[in-house]
């Protein structure tokens, strides 16, 4: 409680344990509660009293720049009469009614006597009060930082880039969690025409959108698939599940090392999109971004601008020019996992 | 001989008398009451063709800061698309009836639905876009022309799947494109790839991609350093879009001159 005069509240007399309420309970009847000693009375109003309090009891009030101070209640007094902050403001209002409750008998807190100001007991040590809601609220912050910290161990790098070390080394922690899936990755064949799938086990936790990254990056160590349809160090920034889209969005750094045809391209977007689409039943479609951002293409040919679907097919060859037709729907039957 | 001379004016005298008798019949009516069959007006159609200019986009892939494929050499993709768009312009330009625009003329950077902008609002016949065939490492690998796909997987923004109407017009264009390259090189393997990835759904007009050569090939990146190598592939993509538009070939001046 913050004393804005430099002086506490006084203790009570006996040292027994007082109770401090909040300036809102005590308000309307004891006014402001910063006086060292009343003012003057030829001395000009402070504005920075309360006028409405001034106002509200003239009666009670016999100087305009007077200003009550706030009482200490004994613990007990409180604990007797059960509602404490109600007590206290019909006590103020209504002084008589003190002997009802006989609450004169109790040893006086603070005694305020008709218009006369109110005398303060000497406090022996007028920055305890300060010192303990400082040690408090140190404490306070000091408990929230470790809870802040404490389930999110990997404060210190950004979040949003975990590798493939990182996610299974925070698997570790929860290696009961984790369940051994094998993958089918969608990766390209040795002459670079279609997709072919690719079995990998995988430790999946059970979150979806954790399961996918670690697919995805997967995917992008896969040895047929670097340096073929991506480039190293494709790195997946975050994955969000949304109804039966997932939503991928990817570093955008490989893009300045991504030179290639429009079929490399496509090749690397549907690897991409098969295998997640194909990997979980809950998803259903694919949104990509670059960078946490919107982009017509994934790099200069293909088009990520709406949502993409799994493509069995991949792209349909319908036949080359001699006429020999060209069915690549062989290595794209690959059936679901997840 | 009276009745020689008698004759004649006897037959034109009465030749008046009956026109001047019948005066109405023999005065043409006005032309918008002539009622001419359907079928008449087709043959004289048929007859007379009106003057039928084609607009072809050449669309060069690329430009700017997006490079395109790089080649081991250094060689562009942007550039050989925009060199082989000009020669084909160039070479397109005998054809009176044939008007080639091209979606960039320099080193510009142009997003793909510019470029459809440009070819849809110019209400075009033709679409193809240039680009080249490159990968992370060297390659040989079937030359590609790509299609529109699947209508429903069309995501061409705000022009949705114009080009669905097209679909045949599409596989007319891309077999005239791989004869014509099949003649170029009777080695070359040419796949027609339907995809849906490359936005020509929105192209409501007949579209095609076309990667005539691979930079990740060395053998085209050998052939490239010639010069008359690109003016081969650009006449046969301009013989094949003259195949496909059904387009006379150019009859010189000297022999109209002889006839």
């Amino acid at each position: 409680m913050s004393n804005d005069k430099g002086k506490d509240p006084p203790v009570d007399s006996d040292g027994s344990e007082t109770i401090e309420l909040g300036q809102e309970d005590m308000a309307p009847a004891l006014g402001k509660w910063n006086i060292d000693k009343p003012p003057a009375p030829d001395a000009p109003i402070d504005p920075s009293v309360d006028s409405w309090n001034l106002e509200s009891n003239p009666e009670t009030e016999p100087t305009a720049n007077y200003e009550p101070v706030p009482r200490l209640i004994p613990v007990d007094e409180i604990e007797e009469v059960g509602e404490g902050s109600h007590l206290i403001k019909n006590l103020a209002e209504h002084p008589q009614e003190r002997g009802d409750l006989d609450y004169d008998s109790r040893p006086p807190v603070m005694e305020t006597h008709g218009d006369q100001p109110l005398e303060e007991e000497p406090d022996e040590d007028s920055s305890s009060g300060d010192t303990r809601y400082l040690i408090l609220m140190g404490v306070l912050i000091l408990i929230g930082a470790i809870v802040w910290l404490v389930p999110n161990p990997g404060w210190q790098s950004s979040p949003l880039e975990n590798t493939n070390a990182e996610m299974l080394g925070s698997g570790q922690t929860t290696a009961q969690t984790l369940e051994t899936t094998s993958i089918k990755l969608y990766v390209p064949d040795p002459s670079l025409s279609f997709l072919i799938t690719a079995s990998h086990p995988v430790n999946l936790p059970p979150l979806l959108e954790k399961r996918i990254q670690i697919v995805l990056t997967e995917l992008f160590a896969e040895k047929r698939a670097v340096n073929a349809i991506y480039p190293q160090g494709m790195l997946v920034r975050s994955v969000y599940v949304s109804k039966t889209a997932a939503i991928i969005s990817l570093n955008g750094s490989f893009r300045k090392n991504y030179h290639t045809g429009a079929w490399t391209e496509l090749l690397a977007v549907y690897s991409i999109v098969n295998t997640v689409v194909g990997a979980f039943d809950q998803v259903k479609k694919v949104v990509l971004l670059i960078d946490d951002m919107e982009e017509e293409m994934f790099v200069s040919h293909v088009d990520i601008s709406g949502s993409l679907y799994f493509d069995k097919s991949l792209v349909k060859i319908v036949k080359n020019p001699k006429g020999k037709s060209k069915n690549n729907s062989g290595p794209l039957t690959g059936g679901k996992n997840g | 001989m009276k009745r020689g001379l008698f004759s004649p004016i006897l037959l034109m005298a009465l030749t008046m008398a009956a026109g001047a008798a019948f005066g109405q019949e023999l005065i043409p009516p006005p032309a918008n009451n002539i009622t001419v069959p359907e079928t008449e007006l087709q043959m004289e159609a048929v007859v007379i063709p009106p003057p039928r200019k084609y607009i072809v986009v050449i669309d060069p892939g690329h430009g700017g800061l997006d490079l395109g494929v790089r080649s081991s050499k250094s060689i562009l993709e942007k550039s050989v698309a925009l060199k082989l768009a000009f020669s084909i312009r160039s070479m397109a330009s005998k054809y009176p009836n044939v008007n080639v625009y091209l979606t960039r003329e320099g080193d510009l950077e142009r997003t793909m639905l510019k470029r459809l902008e440009l070819a849809n609002s110019n209400r075009a016949d033709l679409f193809l876009s240039i680009h080249t065939g490159g990968g992370f490492a060297p390659q040989t690998r079937p030359m590609e022309i790509f299609i529109a796909g699947n209508k429903n997987k069309s995501r061409a923004g705000e022009w949705g799947s114009q080009n669905w109407p097209y679909r045949k017009a599409n596989y007319r264009l891309a077999n005239s494109l791989s004869k014509r390259m099949a003649q170029l090189d009777s080695k070359i393997k040419i796949n027609i790839v339907e995809t849906g990835g490359m936005m020509l759904e929105g192209l409501a007009m007949p579209a095609a991609v076309i990667e005539p050569v691979d930079l990740s090939n060395p053998q085209d990146e050998i052939l490239l350093e010639e010069s008359k190598r690109l003016r081969q592939i650009a006449s046969a993509i301009t013989r094949g879009i003259i195949d496909f538009l059904d387009v006379k070939e150019p009859v010189d001046e000297a022999e109209t001159s002889d006839e």
